[in-house]
């Protein structure tokens, strides 16, 4: 990974050498993705560019056709995920994780890899706007000047700076810069979502050593800025290697299901209002005293069995308490922990990475609104947060916004806020602008740029000072005047190349803090229990659009959401016990009503939640999101208050419903046992299973015979593997109408079953791409041999040869096959093929299409393997799915090798294929999931 | 069926001779006015037609798409019409050629038609195959022919067997039905009017003169083609049979398939003869040529093969019981109970109850009865095929990829399109060439003379 | 018969046959014209130079000059895509000789104004063939194979059919094209009479594995 010297982009070479740079960057490009496409025949295109345009300077760094990485950052929540993009000539094509990065470890979640479609989404805002009218910078900068002089002299009295908490050592400098020129200015951080280290220090779990966890509300495996470090850790409890684990055991307490209730070797469904109960029952029963009668039976049971655990000698134990829980929840967790002897050994405690604690800061959105109710507030600026659509209703902060003479909004899109300031600024997108970040783990990370600027806009260091009214510096010598601040000038730019080159900058993390000394006689706090309430509210961030901010993002929006499979919209997830009691089927739309807040949206049944509670996600109902993201599903923060709390839930049916849009229609395994699942203690007496006899010899196998082993125990259900595919192979979105007539295009899909009783449900992941069957159905039905065989074990699909009878997809008794029943593609000058893959054929209309095992990679270590006359090494090519997979549940290989990683996971006795009694001999096989139960 | 004929009436009205047999057939070809009733059934026909062209316009523009078809349900109407099309074509042959070998010369009077509606059927059949491909323009490639890529097809797969047997199932049906024809386009040369028609029957008649060489020619000729077409009639369904049978679909994979289809085929086929004779006897009143014993006749037939296919449906559901793979039984009970339920009961009702109504002598005598029973097994059988072709897709092996198929608009128009397409190509038939041949039928008429003497 | 006069003129039928017999033989006529051109260069381009910004001569350069094709196709053994020459390589010489005249001006004003020159695809693949220059040259397959005697070429053309059989052709048996490795960037080079013994030898030399190069993936993805 070469450090960026010179940023290719825009220069006439690029912009021919990309062979499709569109002369205007339309919108036309997002409604052929969204399948809206009324492209004629479909038959376009399938010759090379009429010319070839060389470079008249070739940059050193750029060998044309071979794709180059370089080591950056993405901001998740402000804290940083290390990752490596790759680029051809040029041009950024696929985001993936950074294996020097802690926060990363080589994996990337979908919302990370997403945002490389981000960077070319046409709706992105492009230049200024003065009162919604196209502005430009000079223009603004003219007239901050003004506001300058008059917040000036009396040191800025009036002025308030809003913006989301950061990570970022840079844009942290920047601000208190500001506030020194404006020491009378005041600085509010907000952001919708969780608040980790507001008490000024932050937990980290060591999940390698934990050996009991009780995951109250899941908090670790999903929306954590830590959640791939966690997860790769968890993994490494629930892997069985050579017949043997160091497995954990995992106990979930949870309303709603999270991915770590899923994984849980025992859950309890219980609603909010029950959870002090609980816990309280917990902490007596820790202290040997009789559970109170107000429990019942699975609550009893379920505590019995997790105090008994807890209580095991030489167990290292860890309580976890989800991001969105009230301070008294977290600070029992946090008790329990000093008083189980977690503290240091399961759990640490960091100083706090992130900028929600700064002593500089002065409050949160609530207090902004406040200041400006009482007039206070004469000048604000909004810097990366889109407070009007995130805030919540309660504080009603557009009409305060009104209130505010002088406003202004730094932002990706021309959003919510934008639309409700005096003057927008358009945002540089993380790929574009220089930046520096640090991970949960406090270790640093240079945000470096793969492109220059597509669109008029700056980054919020720049912004900045422009605001404190320093002469324009470039976010390169910013960011680099941080640094060299810090290190001092000795090789300075040696270590600022190793820097770029790792993607992490060394010797950076934060030592670890310990938080207010607690005498551990000091017993577990009492909590007060609830008013037992008939149905309360849980508000979540969406799984993939999280407060809303990737609305705009097709492959976010049609990422089927884990236990729901729901794209495009957001549902309120009521409990089936629910549904039925109030007679509310899948897609009816009611009447949601919480302290007199009102919605309307409809309702979606989630098997294993708790009855008491319904779920709503934010991320809905945008109205100024852009063509993709705006007016899908319903807004969840008009029903948040800012005290947080939800209770006194009603819901109304209106007797109206809407059509939701699923990617599964059948969540029950209906006997066929698709995921098989063994209970630890019979791991000794599983058998390997035997293939099925054949009439047929077997098929010769080449020097190379590839193959997949996904492992169950350790897939958590994430769909990174979905989102990186999709990046990797050109995968089209095609929208809400075509999802909902079947016709999704993923190639690796995430399946959803629901196993076990009403009130002890089991929830499992599968991961399902093609098979690549030695004996594959399809490929004896295609007419015109458009599907075949390859030496080495490939089913392969050949997309310039496929007529498109189907036939083969009605053959594939795992129906991995898509078909491209429309033109999905972007229109020929899109802006969004910038982001295809140069490697992967981009199929038109009324082509079958499916996973290649990412046969391009194969091809590209084969052809250097060959020219440097060595075998391709195991590991040495590694799909998509298996690269961004953070559990490491997918592993690749050549299974002719008894010595492969892949060989050596089907030598596990809990491997089995999926369907083996049609003997289609399926190259990819499933490990079976192993639960540990007490 | 008996070579005897179940009642002891003839099977030519007796008063008929040799003149009046040629002018009942020809009379309203070439002595306008033409019926009110043709012109109005052309006109409807061939609005139609042009929806259909409309139809298939919109799909060329959009692509497949525009049809209710997904993953799972890869495959909707255009297999489903497909099949059934074919089906129909089926009778023309069976009749034509197999009763011929058979001396059933009660056929005499219908083949021409039936061989004529072969032709249609088969040609609306042979729409849908390349219209359901993803990408029509390279439907050649399912064609043997020496290209710059150094591929041929891949003969493993039956949708290959496929184009080679209902090309050859059409071409031999045309020329049969053109040998077949030749005398009469003579006699209807001899018998225009006006020179336009004189000269365009005389091409197609190729100097035809009824010389004693000439019918030495014509009756060995006919008995080849006659011998070449019958083993096609069983051919042609069992290579669509395998279509489904080769699959490993649960509801598709059944060695039953290839005898079920060709009863199923001869089933519907001579339910269609029925629908479209009994009208046009009346509309051009041959009810003197095609008299109630051809349709009591074609009655048995239908009876009979409804037994067939009976017995079809029965060894369906019994080995998938016997077999005991939970798929299989799995998709029986589907077919009975989900959600595609209403058409299996229909198609049971259609196809395996009504045709019972033919036991009793006096209903399949009865015309309406034997007309509105022929269109009841024609939507049966149209249901069978669709009953065959989507509740085996839409939930097969894995649970989490089951979905529904519902028709569009567009389905239904194509599949509308081509009755019309259909109907539009039988009226001109009716309105430029005998529907019945007359040279055969003069045959008859001689040797009912003589017997009757 | 009926009495009124003939509808044909006597002969008609000897007409009638000869029409039918002559469409016959029109009908294999077009298909076999067809079939001729579209196995002809007009179809495949073969031998057709198009016009360049340029009037650029391998034949002077590669073939009188003995300039190495990788001076200019720099990648050509390190990556899939040949590498066309930046306006810069040119200059290294130009800058010194002939930079004045007309012929170069486009170079010079490219040069100037940093715009690229914009070359006329020779050989184009559909966008559905991967081509892997680096593997070819590495594993004995020389230039001229595919792209034609270049060394002769004044203007550049198209050398050869390369459609999907002639790729075949070679993948199936690659010995009777396979070069040592001195030999891959001749300009011009015709098989040695020994080529049978001495490509199969290359083959082992090259540690050649022939099976999956007949793998639609290999080309196709």
């Amino acid at each position: 990974m070469p450090p960026l010297t010179s940023l290719p982009a825009r220069s006439p070479e690029f912009a021919e050498g990309a062979d499709v740079w569109p002369p205007d960057l339309d919108r036309r490009g997002f409604l052929g993705l969204m399948g809206a496409s009324l492209a004629l025949g479909g038959l376009a295109g399938c010759r090379a560019a009429k010319t070839l345009v060389p470079y008249t300077h070739q940059p050193d760094s750029v060998v044309p056709g071979l794709p180059s990485f370089y080591a950056s950052a993405c901001p998740c929540e402000g804290f940083a995920r290390g990752i490596l993009v790759e680029a051809h000539e040029g041009r950024p094509t696929k985001i993936e994780g950074n294996p020097r990065h802690a926060e990363s470890g080589g994996a990337a979640d979908a919302v990370t890899q997403a945002a490389i479609l981000a960077l070319y989404d046409p709706d992105r805002s492009q230049a200024p706007l003065h009162q919604g009218r196209p502005a430009s910078w000079p223009e603004f900068e003219s007239a901050w000047r003004e506001e300058d002089r008059r917040l000036a002299p009396v040191g800025g009295a009036g002025l308030a700076l809003l913006t989301e908490p950061t990570t970022s050592p840079t844009v942290r400098a920047g601000l208190h810069r500001l506030l020194d020129r404006f020491p009378r200015a005041r600085w509010f951080q907000h952001t919708a979502l969780a608040r980790y280290d507001a008490e000024g220090f932050q937990p980290d779990y060591d999940l390698a050593e934990a050996d009991v966890i009780l995951a109250i509300e899941g908090g670790f495996l999903d929306r954590h800025p830590a959640a791939l470090r966690y997860t790769r850790a968890f993994a490494g409890r629930r892997r069985v290697e050579k017949g043997a684990v160091r497995a954990n055991r995992l106990y979930a307490l949870e309303s709603a299901w999270s991915l770590a209730g899923a994984m849980a070797d025992r859950r309890l469904a219980a609603p909010p209002a029950r959870l002090p109960a609980i816990l309280n029952a917990v902490a007596t029963a820790w202290s040997r005293e009789p559970l109170p009668e107000t429990l019942d039976r699975e609550e009893r049971a379920f505590v019995t069995a997790l105090t008994a655990d807890l209580r095991r000698p030489g167990r290292k134990v860890l309580c976890i308490a989800g991001d969105e829980q009230p301070a008294a929840i977290r600070r029992w967790a946090q008790r329990l922990n000093q008083v189980l002897g977690a503290v240091g050994k399961t759990i640490r405690y960091r100083a706090a990475v992130r900028s929600d604690g700064d002593p500089r800061s002065a409050g949160d959105l609530g207090a902004l609104a406040d200041a400006i109710a009482r007039g206070e507030i004469s000048a604000l600026a909004i810097l990366g947060a889109n407070p009007v659509y995130t805030g919540p209703a309660d504080v009603e902060f557009a009409a305060r916004l009104a209130r505010v003479p002088f406003t202004l909004h730094l932002g990706g899109y021309a959003d919510e806020t934008a639309a409700a300031v005096r003057w927008h600024l358009p945002e540089s997108h993380f790929l574009e602008a220089w930046s520096d970040l640090r991970g949960y783990d406090g270790s640093a990370v240079i945000q470096q740029p793969l492109i220059d600027p597509l669109y008029d806009t700056r980054s919020l260091g720049e912004v900045l000072r422009l605001l404190a009214g320093d002469p324009p510096l470039s976010g390169y010598d910013l960011v680099r005047a941080t640094w060299r601040a810090r290190l001092g000038a000795d090789d300075f730019d040696g270590h600022w190349t190793r820097w770029l080159n790792a993607g992490v900058v060394d010797g950076e993390n934060t030592p670890t803090a310990n938080p207010e000394p607690a005498e551990a006689e000091e017993p577990v706090p009492y909590l007060d229990p609830e008013p037992a309430a008939a149905l309360t509210l849980v508000l979540r961030p969406d799984p993939w659009l999280g407060d809303g901010r990737h609305a705009n993002n097709g492959w976010l929006q049609e990422l089927p959401r884990p236990f729901t499979a729901l794209v495009w919209d957001n549902a309120l997830l009521i409990s089936p016990q629910l549904g039925r009691e109030q007679r509310l089927e899948n897609g009816d739309l009611v009447r949601v009503e919480c302290e007199g807040r009102v919605v309307e949206a409809p309702v979606w049944l989630v098997p294993g939640q708790a009855e008491g509670c319904a779920v709503a996600h934010w991320g809905g109902g945008r109205t100024r999101a852009g063509a993709v993201g705006s007016g899908r599903g319903f807004d969840a923060f008009r029903l948040q208050s800012r005290s947080g709390r939800a209770r006194g839930l009603k819901l109304t049916a209106t007797g109206r419903k809407t059509r939701l849009a699923s990617t599964q229609h059948q969540f029950a395994m209906d006997g066929r046992d698709p995921v098989q699942t063994f209970a630890l203690r019979d791991l000794g007496r599983l058998r390997p299973e035997q293939p099925a006899i054949s009439l047929y010899p077997a098929r010769a196998r080449d020097t190379y015979a590839w193959g997949m082993s996904i492992d169950l125990s350790t897939c958590i259900g994430c769909s990174a593997c979905v989102a990186a595919c999709q990046a990797e192979n050109n995968i089209p979105v095609v929208g809400k109408e075509q999802v909902l007539r079947g016709r999704v295009m993923h190639w690796i899909r995430v399946d959803t079953y629901f196993a076990g009783e009403p009130g002890a449900e089991r929830c499992h992941s599968q991961p399902v791409p093609c098979m690549q069957c030695e004996n594959a159905p399809c490929e004896l039905v295609c007419p015109v041999g458009a599907t075949v065989h390859s030496s080495e074990g490939l089913n392969e699909m050949v997309y310039n040869r496929c007529v498109g009878t189907r036939y083969c997809s009605n053959n594939c008794p795992y129906k991995v096959r898509r078909f491209n029943f429309f033109d999905f593609r972007a229109a020929a000058d899109s802006i969004l093929h910038l982001q295809d893959n140069p490697e992967v054929t981009v199929r038109q209309r009324g082509v079958m299409e499916k996973c290649t095992y990412c046969v391009q990679r194969i091809n590209r270590a084969r052809s250097e393997a060959e020219r440097d006359n060595r075998p391709i090494r195991d590991g040495e090519i590694r799909t998509a799915c298996q690269q961004a997979c953070p559990a490491e549940a997918i592993v690749f290989g050549n299974v002719a090798d008894p010595a492969s990683a892949v060989a050596q996971r089907k030598a596990e006795p809990s491997s089995y294929s999926l369907l083996a009694e049609l003997n289609t001999r399926p190259r990819t096989t499933y490990l079976a999931k192993m639960i540990n139960p007490a | 069926m008996s070579a005897h004929p179940p009642s002891p009436e003839a099977i030519v009205d007796p008063t008929a001779t040799l003149t009046s047999v040629t002018e009942t057939v020809s009379g309203p070809i070439l002595h306008p006015p033409w019926p009110r009733l043709w012109l109005a059934g052309f006109a409807g026909a061939f609005v139609v037609t042009l929806g259909l062209f409309a139809a298939i316009g919109w799909l060329f523009i959009r692509g497949v798409g525009i049809w209710g078809i997904n993953i799972p349900v890869a495959w909707g109407f255009a297999i489903v019409n497909f099949v059934w099309w074919i089906g129909i074509g089926h009778a023309g042959t069976f009749i034509s050629a197999i009763l011929l070998l058979l001396h059933q010369t009660w056929r005499t009077s219908i083949n021409r038609f039936t061989e004529a509606m072969t032709l249609f059927a088969v040609a609306c059949a042979a729409l849908y195959p390349v219209l359901h491909l993803g990408r029509p323009i390279y439907a050649y490639w399912l064609l043997p022919y020496p290209d710059t890529m150094g591929l041929w097809p891949q003969f493993r797969s039956p949708l290959v067997w496929d184009v080679f047997a209902v090309s050859t199932y059409a071409t031999v049906s045309l020329v049969y039905w053109y040998v077949g024809l030749l005398p009469d386009l003579a006699t209807m040369r001899d018998r225009a009017a006006s020179t336009v028609g004189r000269r365009g029957y005389g091409i197609l008649a190729l100097g035809w003169r009824g010389d004693a060489r000439h019918w030495a020619h014509h009756e060995k000729l006919y008995l080849i083609l006659a011998g070449l077409a019958t083993p096609l009639v069983v051919s042609v369904h069992s290579i669509v049979g395998m279509d489904f049978a080769i699959a490993i679909l649960p509801g598709w994979h059944s060695t039953i398939f290839p005898p079920y289809f060709v009863g199923g085929a001869i089933f519907s086929g001579f339910a269609m003869v029925l629908t479209l004779v009994i009208p046009v006897r009346a509309l051009f009143r041959m009810e003197g040529l095609i008299t109630l014993r051809h349709l009591e006749l074609m009655a048995l037939v239908v009876l009979t093969t409804g037994w067939i296919v009976t017995y079809g449906y029965f060894s369906e559901f019994f080995t998938a019981w016997w077999s005991g793979d939970e798929f299989e039984r799995f998709v029986q009970a589907n077919r009975a109970l989900g959600p595609y339920a209403p058409a299996f009961w229909l198609m049971l009702t259609c196809n395996v109850l009504i045709p019972n109504l033919f036991w009793s002598r006096r209903l399949r005598r009865s015309v309406p009865v034997l007309f509105g029973v022929a269109i009841l097994v024609n939507v049966g059988m149209w249901l069978e095929r669709f009953v065959i072709v989507v509740t085996s897709l839409h939930r097969d092996f894995v649970p989490s990829s089951w979905g529904m198929y519902i028709p569009t608009f567009w389905d239904w128009s194509t599949f509308i399109g081509t009755i019309g397409f259909f109907l539009a190509l039988l009226f001109l038939f009716l309105r430029l060439l005998p529907a019945i041949s007359m040279s055969e039928m003069r045959g008859l008429v001689i040797k009912a003379k003589e017997s009757g003497e | 018969m009926s009495g009124r006069g003939p509808i044909f003129r006597p002969g008609a039928s000897a007409k009638f046959r000869a029409c039918l017999l002559l469409g016959f033989v029109l009908l294999l006529a077009v298909t076999d014209a067809g079939y001729a051109f579209y196995h002809s260069p007009w179809w495949s381009r073969v031998g057709f130079a198009s016009d360049q910004p340029v009037l650029f001569s391998h034949r002077h350069h590669a073939a009188e000059l003995r300039i190495d094709c990788r001076y200019c196709h720099s990648s050509v053994e390190t990556s899939p895509f040949a590498g066309m020459p930046p306006t810069e390589t040119c200059l290294s010489c130009h800058s010194q000789i002939f930079g004045t005249t007309a012929l170069l001006r486009p170079v010079v004003v490219s040069a100037e104004t940093n715009q690229p020159l914009r070359w006329n695809r020779v050989t184009r693949m559909p966008d559905f063939v991967y081509f892997d220059h680096q593997i070819h040259v590495a594993k004995g397959i020389g230039c001229t194979s595919c792209h034609g005697a270049i060394g002769s070429m004044a203007l550049t053309a198209k050398g050869e059919r390369l459609d999907m059989r002639q790729c075949l052709e070679c993948h199936r048996d690659p010995r009777p094209f396979l070069r040592p490795s001195a030999e891959i960037f001749l300009p011009a080079w015709t098989p040695p009479a020994d080529q049978a013994a001495r490509g199969a030898a290359l083959a082992a030399h090259y540690g050649l594995a022939l099976r999956h190069l007949t793998n639609c993936s290999t080309c196709h993805r």
